[in-house]
């Protein structure tokens, strides 16, 4: 998919664990994992807001387009 | 669930009916074939003569495949009812299951239908078309049933590929 998501980037930056995140954003550990490894086929703006929030930052730092190579 | 368990009696009723059919049916075409004077078999209202035996017993194994076609779709159903009994719908399994109970449903209406028109035409010189609706064992309706199995196979489809989209929006 060409929406990459930096979650790990920003967790990093804030020095925060996944499931600290988790726990805060309202959501399980397990669906974090599925948003961070790139699983994720949508997400909803409660809980992108719900991130945006406990993190601090745009929905432009957690995830960013990669545009496709041809040979892909 | 009180309703699917009901259903499923039904279904475990109709399959072990059905089953009697396919034990006892072969049988019973054999019997035709060696004594038809002692087993007064019809076909269409007329009884089977000496004169067009093999055609009819051909018929008669044709239709009963058709009836064990249909016998095996009665299975799948009841395979498909166990299923959603322990909960698992929107499963892979199940959509093979309503393409295979559609598939051999209209095998079934195709057996039912067309060998007998032939054979009209062969063994009582008759050409008759028209469309014959008496009743829900009319070949008509169960190429419809079998049809809307089919159908129900790919809103299946659709809805376990909108069941996963769901499953992985966070």
């Amino acid at each position: 998919m060409p929406i990459i998501i930096n979650l790990d980037v920003m967790l990093a930056r804030r020095k925060m664990r996944s499931n600290e995140l988790a726990e805060k954003v309202g959501i399980t550990t397990a669906n974090l994992s599925i948003l961070k490894t790139g699983k994720a086929k949508a997400i909803r703006f409660s809980t992108l807001e719900a991130i945006c929030e406990v993190l601090d930052c745009q929905p432009g730092d957690i995830m960013g387009y990669v545009e496709h190579s041809k040979n892909e | 669930m009180k309703r699917l368990e009901t259903l499923r009696i039904l279904i475990a009723l109709l399959f072990f009916v059905s089953m009697l059919g396919v034990v006892f049916g072969l049988p019973m075409i054999i019997m035709v074939a060696l004594m038809p004077d002692r087993v007064p078999f019809e076909i269409g209202g007329n009884l089977v003569s000496h004169a067009h035996l093999v055609e009819s017993v051909l018929l008669f194994i044709v239709l009963y495949v058709g009836y064990c076609s249909f016998t095996y779709g009665v299975y799948l159903l009841k395979k498909l009812l166990a299923n959603f009994s322990k909960r698992v719908i929107f499963d892979t399994s199940n959509i093979t299951l309503l393409d295979q109970i559609g598939k051999s449903f209209i095998v079934t209406a195709m057996l039912w239908a067309v060998p007998p028109f032939f054979y009209k035409i062969y063994a009582e010189s008759r050409l008759e078309i028209g469309i014959n609706f008496d009743g829900f064992g009319s070949p008509m309706f169960i190429a419809s049933l079998g049809l809307f199995f089919m159908v129900l196979s790919e809103v299946f489809l659709m809805a376990k590929g909108m069941k996963e989209d769901a499953d992985l929006t966070i």
